[in-house]
């Protein structure tokens, strides 16, 4: 997908061979653009700012990257009230000390697990479409939110937390670390372990991986569970990010994780598709964001504007065959 | 053989589900019968019910809608809008109509037009819609004209006005599904590309179901402003699963072609239901929704699941019947 879009942008030059370079290219073009509107928009801080957001972001899409490339409609809808869920959780169990965050940490990865792996169960054995079980459980998983919200006023972090979501090591903001961590492990689990190379053939064809006995409600049923763990280990991040939690906190990343997923080149279809794309799509969508917010726009109407961006990406990238 | 007919019929686990809860409710909390509460629930439930009848249009044409929650809301807050402009109803009730006719033509032009995945497509216009409702009003206010909401909060000769208004949603619907519009969806549903080889105009007819399905968002967002008499950008966000799920229970099927309208409303009443009921036992509003999404997951479990039986059945009788006559099965 991503190579259509370079040969669209580019003709069939030989620069069309380079990977993501259609990605790479709207980079570009939004720094050009963005040191255009706003001298200061190069310099190292928004430059630090805008890689931690997208870092954050690519956390937040790495399990649905995983989904969407399992293909067989595989999409999930519940990362942003998971991402809310566990900073309630880590904000209500941790509080404002150290002592008490490895403890949440432990509970609210379980958690995430499990709920991933609930999806992955609904999906998988009941026939339900995962947009739909994933609709349906996010709607549960905000009721829980809202259950334990009411039992534990949220706080602020600790100095851990926080120190992870807005501090910096040896320079380097630790989210940008973790960003690149995260990166690293993905990218060799998709492309080097058994696992990765199972749930390609698993998203191009489920029938012909069944019958090359690949064990495919496994590898399923790992994908989804992956997918709730990242989403809860991303919400952790998004609460130290954000210093609060509150109901609404993670809603956006469901679709900034779709969106950074697709931007990547994703397939929807399934069976294709890489992380260090997502990551790509995550600064792309970041860049944007950052750019409206110094043109001035408000919440409402950058909510709007990532809107048509995701739709002007699924007409480049996706259009259903006739 | 009628009794069959009925027992496989695609709304029959709505109907029974549906049937359960009014029971239960009325178990529960006896005074529901009276006029007050049933103008209350209905009210309450009238925006719903029409939403979903959309949702069932976009599902016929094997489309989906997940931007219904905020294409209500960004019509109710239009509409407020206009009140506090001074338009008088007769002007926003049209034009509130107009506003669902376009979004639903925006969302048609998107899949039937350009053929985006319909389920990205409306997600990402949910994003657009909401992000306006939010920009027209960040938080809920305004004032809808007082009679206009005293007239929904009322009843005619015992029956509540809402209720009212509904028979004339549905005698809209009737005329839909009796039309040559709805086979042709329905064909198109099924099967698309045998839809396109017989010659439908494929795209045009998703164009269609989405430009229909927006008429009763738009009506359903007239309905949820006049009933509340205020405009709330967040208040139908919840629509987008609801419909999907009452129109799933409802016995409309996912990958289109099959359902009726009917089911899916019978399957909202029983999506409905199910937090009144939560409410009538005394549960905390807080553990509502977590009730309310258990019990819908459930639900659609059990429609999944009891129609894929009942499937096997069907095509277990057929088999036998083959074989009685001596084909091979």
């Amino acid at each position: 997908m991503s190579a259509r879009l370079a040969n669209i942008s580019l003709g069939r030059t030989s620069l069309g061979r380079i990977p993501h370079v259609g990605s790479l290219g709207i980079i570009l073009a939004l720094l050009i653009l963005g040191q255009l509107v706003n001298p200061s928009f190069l310099s190292p801080m928004n430059l630090w700012a805008v890689l931690s957001v997208s870092a954050l972001l690519a956390v937040a899409s790495a399990g649905q990257t995983l989904v969407i490339i399992s293909g067989n409609q595989g999409i999930d809808l519940s990362v942003g009230s998971v991402m809310t869920l566990t900073a309630l959780i880590v904000s209500g169990m941790a509080g404002s000390s150290d002592a008490a965050v490895p403890m949440a940490l432990a509970v609210v990865l379980g958690l995430g697990t499990l709920i991933g792996l609930a999806n992955g169960i609904g999906a998988r054995f009941l026939g339900l479409y995962p947009l739909v079980v994933t609709l349906g459980g996010s709607f549960v998983v905000e009721g829980l939110g809202l259950v334990y919200a009411r039992s534990r006023p949220p706080q602020m972090p600790g100095p851990m937390i926080e120190n992870i979501g807005i501090g910096r090591f040896l320079g380097i903001p630790w989210l940008v670390l973790i960003g690149a961590v995260v990166t690293v492990a993905m990218t060799l689990l998709l492309r080097k372990s058994r696992y990765g190379r199972q749930l390609y053939l698993v998203g191009s064809n489920i029938r012909a991986a069944s019958a090359a006995g690949i064990p495919v409600t496994r590898v399923l049923l790992t994908t989804w569970a992956a997918s709730g763990f990242l989403a809860a280990f991303a919400g952790v991040l998004l609460y130290g990010y954000v210093a609060s939690a509150n109901l609404s906190v993670g809603a956006p990343y469901t679709m900034m994780s779709i969106a950074a997923a697709v931007i990547g080149g994703t397939a929807l279809s399934g069976g294709a598709g890489s992380f260090v794309g997502t990551v790509l799509g995550a600064v792309i969508f970041s860049l944007i964001t950052n750019l409206l917010i110094m043109l001035g726009l408000g919440p409402a109407l950058r909510y709007a504007i990532s809107g048509l961006v995701l739709i002007l990406v699924l007409f480049a990238t996706s259009r259903d065959a006739r | 053989m009628m009794l069959r007919q009925i027992w496989s019929h695609s709304s029959f686990p709505a109907g029974v589900l549906a049937a359960l809860a009014l029971i239960f409710a009325l178990s529960v909390n006896p005074g529901l019968l009276t006029t007050g509460s049933m103008i209350g629930w209905s009210t309450s439930q009238l925006g719903l019910w029409t939403a979903v009848l959309g949702q069932t249009l976009a599902l016929m044409g094997r489309g989906i809608d997940l931007s219904i929650g905020s294409a209500v809301s960004l019509v109710n807050v239009s509409a407020i809008a206009l009140f506090e402009a001074g338009w008088p109803l007769t002007a926003v009730v049209p034009a509130t109509l107009v506003l669902g006719l376009a979004i639903g033509a925006l969302n048609g032009a998107l899949v039937g037009g350009l053929r985006l995945n319909p389920l990205l497509a409306t997600f990402a216009t949910s994003f657009v819609l909401l992000g306006l409702a939010l920009q027209i009003r960040p938080a809920p206010g305004g004032m809808a004209p007082m009679p206009a909401v005293m007239f929904l909060n009322g009843a005619s000769w015992g029956i509540p006005n809402a209720m009212l208004l509904f028979v004339l949603v549905l005698l809209l619907w009737a005329l839909i599904a009796a039309s040559l519009f709805w086979i042709r969806l329905r064909a198109v549903g099924t099967d698309p590309v045998r839809a396109w080889n017989s010659g439908l105009p494929v795209q045009w007819l998703k164009f269609g179901s989405y430009t229909l399905a927006g008429l009763f968002t738009g009506l359903s967002g007239l309905f949820v402003t006049l009933c509340v008499g205020a405009g709330d950008p967040l208040f139908a966000q919840p629509y987008t699963l609801l419909t999907i799920a009452g129109a799933v229970i409802g016995g409309v099927a996912l990958n289109g072609g099959s359902g009726s309208g009917y089911g899916a409303v019978l399957g909202a009443v029983f999506v409905g239901l199910t937090s009144d009921i939560a409410l009538g036992i005394g549960i905390s509003p807080f553990f509502q929704q977590l009730i309310v999404g258990c019990v819908l997951l459930v639900g659609l479990a059990i429609v999944v699941l009891s129609g894929r039986w009942l499937q096997q059945k069907s095509n277990a009788a057929l088999i036998t019947a083959s074989a009685h006559r001596g084909e091979r099965a």
